[in-house]
């Protein structure tokens, strides 16, 4: 049975614990950032970023809005990246639970030219 | 104006009867580093462990401090538990100098020092002192002062001063690596200093102590690296070395050094059994006898004879000759009362007496029936509490043989403001000791007249509406990094969240300024300058004060030069001006201005 992440944004204080327990679980290094003018950081998913919090703000009615958003792979059923793939079976997908894997062919895709593909 | 709010709050809370009651009381959310717990075992330098006044000169004798400090009440309906002071002051001096101390030296009381009475000896004015010159050396122990203390320029040229400096730390820090700061030539600096490497949190024993006054342990999960030690190892081990130098060679006054009952080598569990407390000869307590060395079973077992010690009385009762140590303790079996107002009275262990709700007795009325039925925090059975540990074993008012709620203050009752206070008695509103505004808007005292401000020639600070600095800064942590970043700003995955200082501003300022997102600018108290990167966010806006605009910029302080390029302590823009009370510096208000920095050197 596919499986699923749920992920409640109302309960989200953008403490980045998941970002950084993450990296640490998958034994990850840090990777050099700097500060541009947002808390986002890393700038976007990296090789070593498998999980990152995404900041947005904007006025409505003259009250704030603070949006954050965890954003990971979402394993799609129908995975953009990997019907986008030019290598055969560079990205597979699990039958048995949906999850979308990236392989050691998946380095060798031009990632420029696959906005879809996320750098797992 | 934290203080005035916290003590608005208090009142406000007391007069709607929200004290002593399940969700009660004002919650003030305390520091990040063990701050119940530290405060409890007397860190600053105002108390004894265990909230007893510090001895000053005005009493020399045991005698003098403990009749100037345990009131005295002829309401028998009053349990005026600070009556019993003697009893737990004597049994800490018990505890620190066990069979020497006798009641001929005030049980060791004549060995302590004494503070001049009035004098502060806090932080600000500590190195206020320094930086006269009047400190030849010290112990930093986890604290960072030259990254984390207000006017950070100032106790950096303080520490230059300085013969000596120890510090414990896990890491190089601004503090222990002030001698080679940017703009310092190393080779002037006389100050010699050792920096002795601290085992971090998870590889030892100990205990931490929350708001809510929950005593709990924590267990060593690794091995200190290296040579790293629990920083209780360096204190116990460097005191027995002076103590065997002055058994050696002797000294002005050996006797304090000597005469201490001081451990051998620094045992967390040991330790805990001494806070708790211990007989010191056999002794009978009612019909009950208890042999020498063993646990006292609660503070109302402590005496003023001598026969108990014990390092704070709060933590009495804290762990017992059956159940050992409460703070292991992580059981959350809970009665059908208990569970209805998320009390856990089995998991770790609450002082006073595993209490989880002070004043509970509040909750009540005359009959021991809960004003709230459905949120009881105690209630009275007919002939025994039920719920929470009450506050005080005696049956309700009505009986005629209850005591008042409010069993710590004299009289019995609670007080809309506590006397002894250097400010109040009502909270008022003051404008912070820099302000964007001339004149008070509706008083005609513009700051809190009894506010504490060091003044050596670096301590400016910036008139009221200054020209110069128009925009006013605040300072705040963030989830990220930890107090002063010393130990987060050393950890990989946190600092590629949060890399470098910003300060955050509202786009119309930075309109104002031609400043963009992103951009690193300068910005200049009259203490100090420090370079930042812009967060123009709209989650700032410019405020109208008096007819006229002001802005507001906001910073963290976790950024010190020890990390490279991620900037330098925002403190050096902050001013060394203190709460009346507590002396709590006032990062939260000070005047600034900002602009694009021309040439970038922090980032």
């Amino acid at each position: 049975m596919p499986k699923a992440f749920l992920i409640d944004t109302t309960r989200c204080t953008a403490c980045r614990g998941c970002q950084v327990a993450c990296k640490e679980w998958k034994g990850f290094p840090a990777v050099p950032t700097k500060q541009r003018g947002t808390h986002q950081n890393p700038p976007d998913l990296t090789h070593y970023n498998f999980k990152l919090v995404r900041f947005a703000e904007h006025v409505e009615n003259g009250q704030i809005h603070w949006n954050f958003f965890p954003d990971q792979c979402r394993h799609c059923l129908d995975p953009g990246c990997k019907s986008g793939a030019s290598l055969p079976d560079s990205i597979i997908q699990d039958k048995e639970t949906g999850a979308v894997i990236y392989t050691e062919k998946t380095a060798k895709e031009d990632f420029e030219d696959h906005p879809l593909l996320l750098p797992l | 104006m934290g203080v005035q709010n916290i003590r608005l709050s208090a009142i406000i809370q007391l007069l709607l009867g929200n004290i002593g009651v399940a969700g009660g009381g004002i919650n003030a959310l305390r520091g990040e580093p063990n701050v119940q717990g530290s405060t409890d075992h007397a860190i600053l330098y105002h108390i004894l462990p265990g909230y007893h006044a510090m001895p000053h000169a005005g009493w020399p004798t045991l005698a003098d401090y403990l009749k100037a400090n345990t009131p005295v009440t002829k309401d028998p309906l009053s349990a005026n538990w600070w009556g019993n002071r003697p009893k737990y002051v004597v049994s800490l001096l018990k505890s620190w100098f066990g069979d020497n101390g006798t009641e001929a030296n005030g049980f060791g009381y004549d060995f302590l020092p004494k503070l001049e009475p009035g004098e502060d000896y806090s932080y600000i004015f500590l190195f206020d002192r320094m930086y006269k010159g009047k400190v030849k050396g010290g112990f930093v122990y986890g604290t960072n002062p030259a990254q984390s203390a207000p006017n950070t320029h100032k106790v950096r040229a303080s520490l230059d001063k300085l013969d000596w400096l120890v510090v414990g730390e896990l890491h190089h820090t601004e503090t222990s690596e002030f001698w080679h700061r940017p703009g310092v030539d190393p080779k002037k600096i006389k100050t010699e200093v050792f920096l002795l490497p601290s085992a971090q949190r998870g590889e030892k024993d100990g205990t931490v102590s929350n708001s809510g006054r929950w005593h709990m342990w924590h267990y060593k999960a690794a091995e200190p690296l290296g040579e790293s030690r629990p920083m209780g190892a360096m204190a116990v081990d460097i005191m027995n070395a002076v103590r065997a130098l002055y058994a050696k060679e002797g000294g002005a006054f050996p006797d304090p050094i000597l005469k201490l009952d001081w451990p051998k080598a620094y045992e967390p569990e040991a330790l805990a059994k001494r806070i708790n407390g211990l007989f010191t000869r056999d002794t009978k307590i009612g019909d009950k006898e208890y042999k020498k060395g063993q646990l006292v079973p609660g503070f109302a077992n402590l005496q003023a004879d001598g026969s108990t010690s014990s390092y704070n009385w709060l933590y009495c009762g804290g762990y017992t000759e059956t159940e050992g140590n409460l703070s292991k303790r992580r059981d959350l079996t809970q009665t059908p009362m208990q569970a209805a107002i998320n009390l856990y009275p089995k998991f770790s262990w609450a002082w006073p007496v595993n209490r989880r709700v002070l004043y509970n007795r509040a909750s009540v009325d005359k009959n021991g029936k809960p004003f709230n039925p459905a949120k009881a925090v105690i209630a009275w059975d007919g002939s025994k509490w039920v719920g929470d540990v009450p506050d005080g074993p005696w049956p309700p008012l009505a009986t005629g043989k209850g005591k008042y709620p409010f069993i710590m203050t004299t009289e019995g009752h609670a007080q809309l403001f506590g006397p002894g206070r250097e400010d109040g008695p009502l909270p008022e509103h003051y404008e912070p000791a820099e302000t964007p505004v001339k004149a008070h808007a509706f008083s005609r005292q513009l700051n809190n007249p009894c506010m504490k401000v060091a003044t050596s020639e670096m301590d400016k600070l910036a008139a009221p509406a200054d020209p110069r600095f128009p925009i006013v800064l605040t300072t705040y942590s963030m989830t990220e990094h930890w107090c002063g970043g010393g130990d987060t700003r050393n950890t990989p995955a946190l600092l590629e969240a949060e890399p470098q200082l910003y300060v955050e501003m509202s786009p119309q300022l930075a309109e104002e300024k031609g400043i963009k997102n992103g951009d690193v600018v300068v910005v200049e108290s009259i203490r100090g300058k420090v370079e930042a990167v812009a967060m123009v966010t709209v989650r700032l806006r410019p405020f109208v004060v008096q007819g006229k605009v002001v802005h507001e910029i906001g910073m963290p302080f976790c950024f010190g030069w020890t990390t490279p390029k991620c900037g330098d302590a925002t403190n050096r823009l902050t001013p060394s001006v203190g709460d009346p009370n507590t002396t709590i510096p006032e990062y939260k208000a000070c005047l600034v201005n900002i602009a694009k920095a021309k040439k970038v050197t922090e980032l």
